[in-house]
Order: C-alpha cells, then structure tokens, then sequence
C-alpha cells in the first residue's frame, strides 16, 4: 500500500464517498464540505474516478432500482483503509505541528 | 407531417489540435449571430438557424466505450453543459455565458495536462503506420518510383509531427 500523501481533491472525494455517492453528488459535497473552496470541474472528477476505480480504491455501486443514469460509486475496502492511513497521517502532522508551535512560544516566552 | 424544418448551413472551419481557443471563439460568435452548432465533422460544422445567444464552448477529448462517455457526457451535462457531438473523440459542449464561470471542465493543472496527454497518445497511435513504413523503407519505394502518394504522406506526416509539438510545447506552458 503506498504511503504517498493524497491530493486535496482525492481526500475530499473519498471522504465525500463515506455513502455511496453519483458524481454530481460527490461535486456538490465536496463542494459544501470545503464551504465553496474546493470546485471540482466534471472531466477533473471523472479523470479522479477512473483512477480510483482503477486502483481498486472505489467500485461502481449497484443500486435496486436501475432508472438513474448516473453511476453511483462507493470505498472498497482498500479505499477506506487508504482513507483511515491518511486521517492518521494528518493527524500525526498536526500533533507535531503543534508541539513545534508549543516550543517556538516557550523560546519567544524566555526571550520576553 | 407538418413539422417545420430547421433551416441548417455547413460551414469550413479549419482548426488544429492546439487552436481550441480561435475554434470556441469562432463558435460563440456563429451563436452571436444565431447560428448554434449542432454537428462536427472533419474541418466540417453544421449549424442550425435560431435566435442569437451568448454561449462559451468548451472541447474535451475523451474516448471509450458508449456507457462510459454517457456517464461522462452526463456528468459535464450536470455542472451545467450541453453537449453537442463528438468528432474522433473530441466532445462538444456549450454552456449559456453567464452561468460558464465557476462551470469549467478542469479545474485543476493535473486534470488539463492528463487531457492533453490523451490527446498526444492518439496522435502518436495515428502516427504509427505511418513511421512504420518509414523504417520499413516502404517510403523510399515510393520515392524511388515517383508515386504521387509520397505528397498526402509527407504532409500528413509533417503536420502530425507539428501538432505533437505544439502540444508539447503548450503542455510545458501550463506548469
């Protein structure tokens, strides 16, 4: 399993497929979930879901009902396991981060 | 039946590969004048006659089997795009001017260059029979018997290469 960090969309897309989710699903919840920040255009996002369903991080979800046209994606198993080695890579970057903003304060403190 | 006909034109358009910008401008100013484009063909563009309109055009090259491109198309059409047609794995879509910002097909330097990525495999891929005859000597035959042949070939060959380039070029620019 690589331990390379993920880009911002990947994160977003796969946290946004903690349900299954269509692609315009997943643009709208990415969207909202980074309060507008985050846009992903179509063909970016088509391009993100091709590679993860080639990678085996996401698979087509089947739902009951086959009137939509739309694809309904879900995380396999590998997909959450990538996703819980992130969160944990992340917050393994925030705790040192804030360890390090803890001793800058006590050396401007001692400084003072 | 009484079903009135639109009335349609063909019009020339020759654009290249790396000349996406001139081609969408051309367009939105054939919609400036009321004629919106309804099918693409080889340098060949159909348009149909209607009331003017403010539209952008985007283009994206996308090929694969029928249910991926209508999973892909659909998805372009939900953020607000109408496609078009497709000509050799080029999709056409428009979209009303005012509602284009904040709609763009890509919206990150990756996703772009993996499009113009696809689109210089396939030029390379139609390249292929074409260096094979050069270096199975099959092009020195025909020069050494004076075919006619030699000149599509030449110039098919060229302009191949120049569009490999052009779209080298523009890929390295967009870093």
């Amino acid at each position: 399993m690589s331990r390379e960090s993920l880009s911002e969309p990947s994160f977003y897309i796969l946290l946004s497929l903690s349900e299954p989710l269509h692609g315009y699903g997943i643009i709208k919840k990415v969207e909202t979930l980074s309060s507008g920040r985050l846009k992903l255009g179509a063909g970016t996002l088509y391009g993100a879901l091709d590679k993860m369903v080639k990678k085996k991080w996401i698979s087509h979800h089947k739902p009951g009902n086959g009137s939509s046209r739309r694809k309904v994606y879900k995380l396999t198993l590998l997909g959450q396991r990538i996703f819980e080695n992130e969160v944990s890579r992340l917050r393994e970057l925030v705790k040192h981060g804030q360890q390090a903003l803890k001793t800058i304060q006590e050396t401007v403190d001692e400084q003072d | 039946m009484n079903r009135t006909e639109k009335v349609s034109k063909w019009k020339f358009g020759f654009f290249l590969v790396w000349q996406e910008g001139r081609e969408s401008r051309w367009l939105k100013s054939m919609s400036a004048q009321g004629w919106h484009l309804k099918q693409v063909m080889v340098f060949l563009y159909r348009f149909e006659k209607g009331e003017p309109r403010d539209y952008e055009y985007s283009f994206d090259f996308i090929t694969g089997g029928r249910t991926d491109l209508q999973e892909y198309r659909g998805l372009v059409e939900d953020t607000g795009w109408q496609y078009i047609d497709n000509m050799g794995g080029w999709q056409y879509f428009r979209i009303d001017a005012d509602k284009a910002e904040g709609a763009e097909i890509y919206t990150d330097i990756d996703s772009l260059k993996a499009k113009y990525r696809r689109v210089l495999a396939f030029l390379c891929l139609s390249g292929f029979p074409l260096a094979m005859m050069f270096m199975t000597g099959s092009l020195d035959r025909l020069v050494e018997n004076n075919s006619p042949l030699i000149y599509p070939i030449v110039v098919i060959m060229v302009m191949l290469l120049y569009a490999i380039f052009r779209l080298t070029i523009m890929m390295l620019r967009k870093q």
